[in-house]
């Protein structure tokens, strides 16, 4: 038996590095991953005036940033790709390595490319009326002209030393990918918007966006067209996340949304008919009550959310030390999740003395990527008896 | 080839840090720091939102270590890449809109890539919304089946599961204690004091264990 708790702590962190140690060797992070990551955020944040120069691949081979994670075996295969980065890089076009494929559009070319054109999951189980061609929707992948019949048979970097004018040498991949048609639902709340599709089950799955325009008309491709814009929020690489929020639609305003699920090379590998949605302000809940029951325990009391079911999951009884305005979706902790739209209390016990909490009661609704508030009662700052 | 580890291990620790996460170390100096230098990281913060050089540093600092926390908690590669992304692209998200206000970086990452695990066990195992977020948090399982000492394993599996979560953070993934408060959203002093009640119950379940007494104390 351990004396005290010191020896108690040393026995557990001996435990602990033990535990953690059996796991290094697999806890890190694929260089693949790591790259596209870093480029995929880096992306994200507009360049400094002064610096012209855009961030590229090379970048991320050009010194000491990429070392804890290059250093395994994976070092020699980053080795031959900042070669084949560092090539591009020195062509006089300044385009970014990164790989910017050509728009794949699903549909007809040139005329109206909603994904109903084709099999869509109409009731009617009579198939010979129509007369269209072929029951799916067989998208054209790349309308790139391929007039170039010399079979460059690897899409190594070095092709474009020739000074070709063709700008993207894609090679193209042959197989005709199949077409799912998904099912979108978007149910406008307080605070957002709930997008929810349904899975697909091709094995060319790489992930799923979500486009939102001003406008009904919403190409099934990617990237975007027609004013389109991709969610990132929505964007997942998780076959069974099903479900996303568009918290950034104005209130008020009627959005257009579709759902795409792409392959891993951006291709439209399946698209939901276009849906509208609009939301509306979060909904305020009011004050939150505090009363201490006794030396340890506090019951908090609020006004109960009145709205619409389909967008309640729980409330979050939230709270932080540091954060004057705590808030679930933003990360702050809470106390209490309540499932029942009816609760109206809850008593909290183990509160320090003291110490001084700003707490919230969020209505929220969740979603696989995340969730957001529909309605919020003020902050209250409780300072424990 | 060298991360940004600051030089003096000791900057990075607070007296704090040295009696509540050290208690055996005889001081802070025998720690070695796997934070970021808390200047170096404010420097790196004010200016990651507009300068791609700087988001690149926080980013390959955390990176490594915000996805073995996550992977040491879902198993598996293809979740925690999504995981970390997500993370990635909410801190991002933050830095960039200004929202961005707690004074640890690098623990409000923890803290979003610990909500991102419970949310995501919590979709994949179908379990009730209310589940309390401790009991969610698959650290303390992992951290316990991996105990060598029976008295020690059986004792973590009867303690309440907020004591467990709080040690798992602080021996399993040997965390500091401002990224561990940042993770419960408590401030250092309370995050010691609830360190303490957890070693304490830990204790108690041991004496319990030794005694073949069934009950639990719960001090959340």
């Amino acid at each position: 038996m351990w004396r005290d708790d010191r020896e108690l702590s040393h026995e557990l962190a001996a435990a602990g590095t033990s535990a953690r140690q059996q796991m290094a060797a697999d806890s890190m992070p694929s260089a693949a991953f790591a790259v596209d990551l870093r480029r995929r955020l880096v992306s994200q944040i507009p360049p400094v005036a002064d610096a012209p120069r855009r961030w590229s691949f090379a970048d991320a081979f050009r010194g000491r940033r990429l070392a804890p994670i290059l250093a395994g075996a994976l070092l020699s295969v980053a080795v031959g790709a900042a070669a084949g980065a560092a090539l591009i890089a020195t062509r006089p076009q300044p385009t970014p390595p990164a790989r910017t494929p050509a728009p794949i559009v699903v549909g007809v070319p040139g005329g109206e490319v909603l994904a109903t054109a084709s099999p869509a999951p109409s009731p009617t189980p009579t198939p010979t009326a129509t007369p269209t061609p072929t029951p799916t929707a067989t998208p054209t992948p790349t309308p790139t002209p391929t007039a170039t019949p010399t079979p460059t048979p690897k899409p190594t970097p070095k092709a474009t030393l020739k000074p070709t004018p063709v700008p993207t040498p894609v090679p193209t991949p042959a197989p005709t990918p199949t077409f799912t048609v998904m099912s979108l639902g978007a149910t406008g709340c307080g605070g957002g918007v709930v997008l929810e599709w349904s899975a697909v089950s091709d094995p060319a799955f790489k992930k799923y966006v979500t486009l939102r325009s001003a406008s009904a008309s919403i190409p099934a491709a990617y990237p975007p067209q027609g004013g389109a814009v991709e969610l990132t929020a929505t964007r997942t690489g998780d076959r069974s996340a099903t479900s996303a929020p568009d918290t950034s639609a104005t209130p008020g305003t009627t959005f257009f949304y579709r759902t795409l699920a792409l392959n891993s090379s951006g291709g439209v590998i399946g698209a939901s008919a276009v849906q509208a949605a609009s939301t509306a302000a979060v909904q305020p809940l009011g004050s939150l009550g505090a009363v201490a029951v006794d030396a340890t325990r506090t019951k908090f009391t609020w006004a109960t959310y009145a709205g619409s079911a389909a967008c309640f999951t729980y409330y979050k009884l939230v709270y932080s030390e540091t954060n004057p305005t705590p808030s679930y979706p933003n990360g702050d902790p809470y106390w209490a999740a309540i499932s029942d739209k009816g609760v109206s209390s809850y008593v909290v016990d183990g509160l320090v003395s003291g110490t001084t909490y700003h707490v919230r009661l969020q209505a929220v609704r969740a979603t696989a990527l995340g969730p957001f508030v529909i309605a919020e009662t003020d902050v209250l700052a409780y300072t424990a008896p | 080839m060298h991360l940004h580890v600051p030089s003096d291990a000791t900057n990075a620790i607070d007296a704090t840090d040295a009696i509540v996460l050290h208690p055996a170390a005889g001081g802070a100096a025998a720690a070695p720091s796997t934070r970021m230098h808390p200047d170096d990281e404010h420097r790196l913060v004010a200016r990651a939102a507009t300068d791609p050089e700087a988001f690149g540093e926080l980013y390959d600092f955390y990176l490594p270590r915000i996805y073995g926390f996550i992977h040491r908690r879902v198993r598996e590669h293809s979740v925690s890449e999504d995981l970390t992304a997500t993370t990635f692209e909410r801190g991002l998200a933050a830095l960039r809109g200004g929202r961005f206000r707690n004074d640890s970086f690098g623990g409000w990452l923890y803290r979003v890539a610990a909500n991102a695990v419970i949310d995501h066990v919590r979709a994949s195992r179908r379990l009730h919304p209310a589940d309390d977020e401790d009991r969610l948090d698959p650290a303390a399982d992992v951290l316990a089946a991996t105990i060598a000492r029976d008295d020690l394993r059986r004792a973590m599996a009867r303690v309440a599961d907020g004591h467990r979560r709080v040690l798992a953070l602080r021996f399993f993934d040997d965390l500091e204690s401002a990224e561990a408060s940042a993770v419960l959203g408590c401030s250092r002093r309370t995050f010691a004091v609830k360190l303490h009640r957890a070693i304490a119950a830990l204790r108690a379940a041991l004496a319990a264990d030794a005694a073949e007494v069934l009950e639990v104390s719960d001090v959340a």
